[in-house]
């Protein structure tokens, strides 16, 4: 019996109408699920056919049981977000559609080719459907989720595009429930190129797992040590003041989720823009469409819009299904800037004024049915900086890279406060991916900032040691403990030890997308909870938290370090189909450097000077970095030798063939 | 008396509950095996369906075997599946849509408190919103039923 996985995946092609199944068996044991599955069928696929565009839908062993943060869902293919190539990429989404599926009996969804009108697809319990969208065509992601709720029941669970998607906007998302949305990428797009609409899935099947009581038992203990040790969790606080205003939930993000995080539901908001009544979370970025109305005074997004309108926006956002990132964190920042300098100060005739809503919410209108000037806007912040051909310059301030606006990496988003040195093994991930490695980010980066004296947030800045929840020996301690490098967590270590981290997070990112598990909370190395600092539970070592869900879920005999030597594997996976698909060199990494040699937006406390890359430096780290990955340090390509090693053979011995690796 | 107490408001929709439902009951993890639904709403708050274990329980006077017996005055519902016909009577006559038919196993299923230890959804809920409490069941008259099928 196969325990986890449900042992199928589903294959629709949209140009032939035809669908089949294949088994998931083949894969799960090298790749899990999730992120390394989608990675390796792609390979697979675009292998045999390099016309192929496969937009793939992957679920992972844990999704639909009881492990806490299981039921997330991966969204990969060619990205139009990627910038200058629409690489292979990925992003993730929440909600309850995940396990649905793999209920209505399949691990995931290969969709092929592209129909001639608008589709959606219906899955009903093992049976799949491709059926006609007309008259979805045109709908917002909730109206589009309530009427195929009213056609098909309120049980079903849809990811739909919004308008943004059906015109195949760069920054359109793939959408779920109120805000669950795989964000980065433009997957949205490539589902509008498609014409399929959205996916409805209704399944009243059942996940095996190889040993219930086990995987109950780790599952509490797991979910009770992050709900009592997690400081994203004591940061849950809300405003006690909206909550009486507007009612308020704590909403799991994503099936089997059991932790309170920094996410905030509101329940009844009114919205002055839309009319409609929203409900909604505000978490992640969302809270930035309110700019310093909901930041704080001190914020570099420093337009002013009352909570209300904010609330409203995020929620046109998510109806039009246009990426919150991008909008809040490039473009429109991007727009104030050309106000400000006077380079643009009005867009179709509409003055730029990024304290009135309604000018946001004509903005998003325009990009989501590519109208006057919002068909530029539609390409994303990056590409219409490039093609209006103003404040270029600012651009390459805030977008650290390959299309996106930066992200934890101390230059380019002005929340999430990063220093010197520790966004050095951030710019080492950004360098060798193709969108913001923020999964990887949240491990590292969240660690030497919240749980060092540092501080994370602006209000904990100053903290002394003593405050601070770990010190910065016993830091230095678990760095040498996790990374095998003392330096990964000393504030004074520049460019020593930093590749280490970035390859262990990065590995364990991959991990995590394929299981899945949280991407805040895992992977779990300290606690609030623990004297020590040290987090564990129930005789589990916080680091081996994925290892004990994934053991007692599956059943699969896998010691740790082959169960982690998977991230590793799917991590050059992922890069040998950058290298065969757009000959990625180490000369594209290197893009990074200029970006990353900017004086960064914070100081840290202790060197108190602004910090940018040394490019030589830079150059070196990355060559460490290289070295530990067993990549040629001349190329940045993996090797023959290093691919066979992780049984990535058939993989090697292609790009040997057409000579793309030694 | 125990019994299981649910607050509504609290509940975030993570569905532990049911999973830890059908895993202990079952052995696998799945909505339709579990003798709980929460239904997610996504804009007021979840609507949950769980046994009252009510003193004098419609589905027991509805069943035509006497399957659904208890033990003893206060202990926990329970069916007798040798004698269940599968008629589905007790399922029409639940006020709380708490009879619930299994597809999988194909059955009537319903709470069966885990056999009086803590019940597994209670002790699998993270925020709360189910808990375990010493209560008189209740007292079900047709038409005084709250919060009931309407």
């Amino acid at each position: 019996m196969l325990y986890g996985w449900i042992g199928r995946i589903l294959w629709v092609n949209l140009s032939s109408g035809k669908v089949w199944e294949s088994d998931t068996l083949p894969y799960t044991r090298d790749f899990i699920g999730g992120r390394g599955i989608a990675a390796k069928l792609m390979w697979d696929i675009t292998s045999n056919d390099s016309s192929a565009r496969p937009l793939i839908f992957m679920t992972g062993p844990l999704g639909g049981t009881i492990a806490p943060f299981g039921g997330r869902t991966v969204v990969a293919g060619y990205a139009p977000q990627g910038y200058p190539h629409e690489w292979y990429s990925r992003s993730t989404f929440g909600g309850y559609w995940g396990p649905e599926l793999k209920y209505a009996g399949y691990d995931g969804i290969v969709i092929l080719g592209r129909s001639s009108e608008p589709v959606y697809i219906y899955i009903d319990d093992g049976k799949p459907e491709i059926r006609e969208a007309a008259s979805l065509w045109g709908l917002g992601h909730f109206d589009t989720q309530q009427e195929l709720k009213s056609i098909l029941g309120d049980q079903v669970r849809v990811v739909s595009i919004g308008q943004a998607g059906e015109n195949r906007s760069r920054i359109a998302v793939i959408e779920t429930e109120t805000e669950s949305a795989a964000g980065q990428g433009g997957f949205g797009a490539v589902m509008g190129g498609k014409q399929l609409k959205a996916i409805a899935v209704r399944g009243t099947g059942l996940v095996q797992v190889a040993d219930a009581d086990l995987l109950m038992r780790r599952s509490k203990a797991i979910r009770e040590e992050l709900r009592r040790g997690s400081i994203i969790a004591r940061n849950a606080a809300l405003d006690p003041e909206k909550v009486r205003k507007y009612g308020e939930r704590w909403y799991a993000c994503t099936q089997q989720c059991g932790v309170r995080c920094m996410s905030r539901h509101y329940s009844h908001v009114p919205g002055p823009i839309s009319g409609r009544e929203r409900a909604g979370q505000l978490h992640c970025c969302a809270p930035c469409f309110g700019g310093r109305d909901t930041l704080g005074e001190s914020s570099f997004y420093s337009w002013r819009m009352d909570f209300e309108a904010s609330f409203d926006l995020a929620c046109m956002a998510n109806d039009f299904g246009i990426n919150h990132w991008d909008f809040v964190f490039g473009l429109i920042p991007w727009l104030k800037h050309c106000s400000e300098t006077g380079v643009q100060t009005e867009l179709d005739g509409i003055s730029i004024d990024v304290n009135d809503p309604h000018f946001w919410a004509e903005l998003m209108r325009k990009i989501a049915f590519r109208e006057g000037v919002g068909n530029i806007l539609a390409e994303g912040g990056y590409r219409a900086a490039r093609e209006l051909n103003e404040g270029r310059a600012f651009v390459d301030e805030i977008y650290a890279g390959w299309g996106y606006a930066g992200h934890l990496d101390g230059h380019g988003d002005r929340v999430n406060r990063v220093v010197f040195p520790f966004w050095l093994t951030l710019g080492l991930q950004w360098a060798v991916d193709t969108r913001d490695p923020f999964n990887s980010s949240h491990g590292y980066q969240h660690a030497a900032m919240m749980w060092s004296p540092f501080g994370y947030r602006i209000e904990d800045h100053g903290k002394t040691e003593a405050e601070s929840p770990l010190s910065w020996a016993q830091l230095q301690r678990y760095g040498e403990r996790i990374y095998g490098s003392s330096s990964a967590f000393d504030p004074r270590s520049g460019y020593r030890g930093k590749a280490q981290p970035a390859i262990w997070h990065s590995n364990r990112s991959a991990i995590k997308d394929s299981l899945f598990v949280c991407d805040w909370m895992l992977p779990c190395m300290f606690s609030l909870n623990q004297e020590d600092g040290w987090c564990r539970a129930d005789g589990m070592e916080g680091i081996d938290f994925e290892w004990y869900l994934f053991t007692a879920t599956t059943g699969v005999d896998v010691g740790r370090k082959e169960f982690y030597q998977a991230g590793e594997r799917i991590c050059n996976l992922e890069r040998a189909l950058q290298v065969r698909d757009f000959n990625r060199t180490r000369m594209d990494d290197e893009e990074i450097i200029p970006y990353l040699a900017k004086k960064e937006w914070w100081e840290s406390p202790l060197l108190k000077e602004k910090m940018g890359a040394k490019p030589k430096e830079f150059r070196e780290l990355l060559s460490e970095f290289y070295r530990l990955r067993k990549w040629s340090v001349e190329t940045g390509r993996p090797t023959l030798s290093g691919l066979q090693e992780l049984n990535l053979g058939e993989e090697a011995q292609l790009l040997k063939n057409r000579q793309l690796i030694e | 008396m125990l019994n299981i107490q649910i607050r509504e408001d609290a509940c975030s929709g993570c569905l532990s509950c049911i999973a830890a439902c059908s895993l202990s009951h079952e052995g696998y993890a799945s909505p339709s095996s579990a003798r709980l639904q929460v239904n997610i709403e996504l804009f007021t708050k979840n609507q949950i369906n769980f046994c009252r274990q009510c003193r004098n329980a419609p589905c027991a006077k509805a069943c035509p075997e006497n399957a659904i017996t208890q033990i003893s005055k206060g202990a926990p519902w329970l069916i007798a599946y040798e004698k269940c016909t599968n008629c589905r009577a007790c399922i029409q006559a639940c006020p709380f849509n708490a009879m619930l038919w299994d597809p999988i196993q194909e059955r009537v299923i319903k709470c069966d408190l885990c056999g009086g230890e803590v019940p597994a959804c209670v002790d699998a809920c993270p925020t709360g919103a189910l808990s375990i409490v010493k209560t008189g069941s209740e007292n079900i008259e047709e038409g005084k039923i709250e919060g009931g099928k309407k």
